[in-house]
């Protein structure tokens, strides 16, 4: 897996290099700027123009600064999100969360490079999803043994994720967007549990007894996201 | 006269993939597995019930040394893999720590009380063989002058990981009794209280 992201990596590095030179006859020689044709106009940076360009620009130029999400993944779960665009390749969201279990909530930033019907995007967001009692699933059928129920009374759950994706639709208005990535996740199971096994050494020694307390799991997972976006 | 320029087009989108790029490659070269799974428990606490401890005065046999009669030893045996399996799953690595240990006069032993005890310490054993590593030790407060438990701290900086061989933990217990003190036999749980933490490196099994 780092071999992968670490051939990404230098592919979209490559991206940094200047174009190959041009073919033979036409190489770069110097030239007096009396001898060029009128320069265009310089085009206006989007980004460097920042949020006044997106209220100033007119008509096809502007881009709508708020919009509504609804995204599911896995392991990040469910959420609706409130949009806004301080820049024109920048997003930040947030919003409630709700994974089945319990509701949180979450937020990010996303960047897209640059826009049209299919654009590239890059994510980061982390969420926290309030307590839980995931006790329910503490039974026979489930697979879960009944000796930790009490550690699944009170679960949280936080996590983060990076994410890289394409956004299929209209930046002005209704996009679908797929993502995959890494997620950090982190599970906090309060209480304790009891469970008794093997035995001790001493003659008279009976089965022991385990207690644990408080575990907590964190770890990163393979991350898949799906969503729509509205702008307005 | 104007200076002269080069006419040559910069890529204008190629920059806005340099975070992109940079942040990748920081993934990369974090230099941990990237697919990583941690379990991290404060506290697990094993009681060993009704552990049988010799009198005092001990036949040689029992005794810590041939020198030291007033010193008698019991072995302990935790199995590990029995009672936290996750440590004998494959690809996992983990590190234990002792936080404490209590011996408590187990209520149907004959014994009234653990006053005949100076001192005590445990150790861990070395699969390899050796008198093992002291991981807690305790001195008899004159100011508790028939105590039915004995608590000390553990020496939480060792990690008994190396010390468990097929899922088992070896201890031993050094009890140096009161010669003028004579102590009968007892029976005591012993309760532990570990810190575990295991790491699992996911990535293995893709």
């Amino acid at each position: 897996m780092p071999f992968a992201a670490l051939f990404l990596a230098a592919a979209l590095a490559q991206a940094d290099v200047p174009l190959p030179p041009p073919p033979p006859g036409t190489a770069l020689r110097p030239v007096a700027e009396a001898e060029l044709p009128p320069p265009p106009p310089p085009p206006v940076e989007p980004d460097a123009a920042g949020a006044a360009a997106i209220a100033a620009a007119p008509g096809a130029g502007a881009l709508p600064r708020f919009g509504l999400s609804l995204e599911g993944g896995v392991p990040e779960g469910g959420a609706l999100g409130v949009l806004y665009r301080p820049l024109p390749s920048i997003r930040l969201s947030a919003g409630p969360a709700w994974n089945y279990a319990s509701f949180g909530v979450q937020g990010g930033v996303a960047y897209q490079p640059f826009r049209s019907f299919v654009s590239p995007v890059v994510s980061l967001e982390g969420g926290r999803y309030f307590s839980a009692d995931l006790s329910f699933l503490a039974n026979g059928s489930s697979g879960v043994p009944s000796e930790i129920e009490p550690l699944m009374k009170d679960v949280r759950y936080t996590y983060g994720a990076v994410h890289l994706g394409v956004e299929l639709g209209s930046a002005r208005g209704f996009a679908f967007s797929i993502r995959a990535g890494l997620a950090w996740v982190s599970v906090l199971a309060k209480g304790t549990a009891s469970t008794s096994a093997g035995t001790g050494s001493g003659a008279g020694s009976g089965t022991a007894t385990v207690e644990f307390d408080d575990p907590r799991v964190r770890g990163t997972v393979p991350s898949v996201k799906l969503g729509v976006q509205y702008w307005f | 006269m104007r200076r002269p320029i080069l006419r040559c087009d910069s890529p204008v989108r190629a920059p806005r993939l340099a975070p992109l790029a940079a942040a990748l490659a920081a993934l990369a070269g974090c230099g941990g597995p990237l697919l990583y799974g941690e379990v991290d428990v404060p506290e697990v606490r094993i009681t060993l019930p009704s552990q049988d401890f010799p009198a005092s005065p001990a036949p040689p046999a029992d005794w810590c040394t041939p020198d030291r009669p007033e010193c008698v030893a019991t072995e302990l045996q935790y199995e590990l893999g029995a009672q936290v399996p996750i440590v004998n799953e494959p690809g996992v690595d983990y590190a234990l720590r002792l936080k404490r240990v209590a011996i408590v006069l187990s209520a149907s032993s004959a014994g009234s009380d653990l006053s005949g005890i100076r001192s005590a310490e445990i150790r861990v054993l070395d699969p390899a063989g050796g008198p093992g590593t002291v991981i807690a030790s305790y001195t008899a407060d004159p100011a508790v002058p028939a105590p039915t438990s004995l608590s000390v701290a553990g020496n939480s900086a060792l990690d008994l990981a190396p010390f468990v061989q097929s899922g088992n933990l070896r201890a031993r217990v050094e009890l140096v009794y009161d010669p003028l003190d004579p102590t009968p036999a007892f029976a005591a749980d012993v309760s532990a209280a570990f810190s575990l933490d295991v790491k699992v490196d996911w990535g293995q099994y893709l």
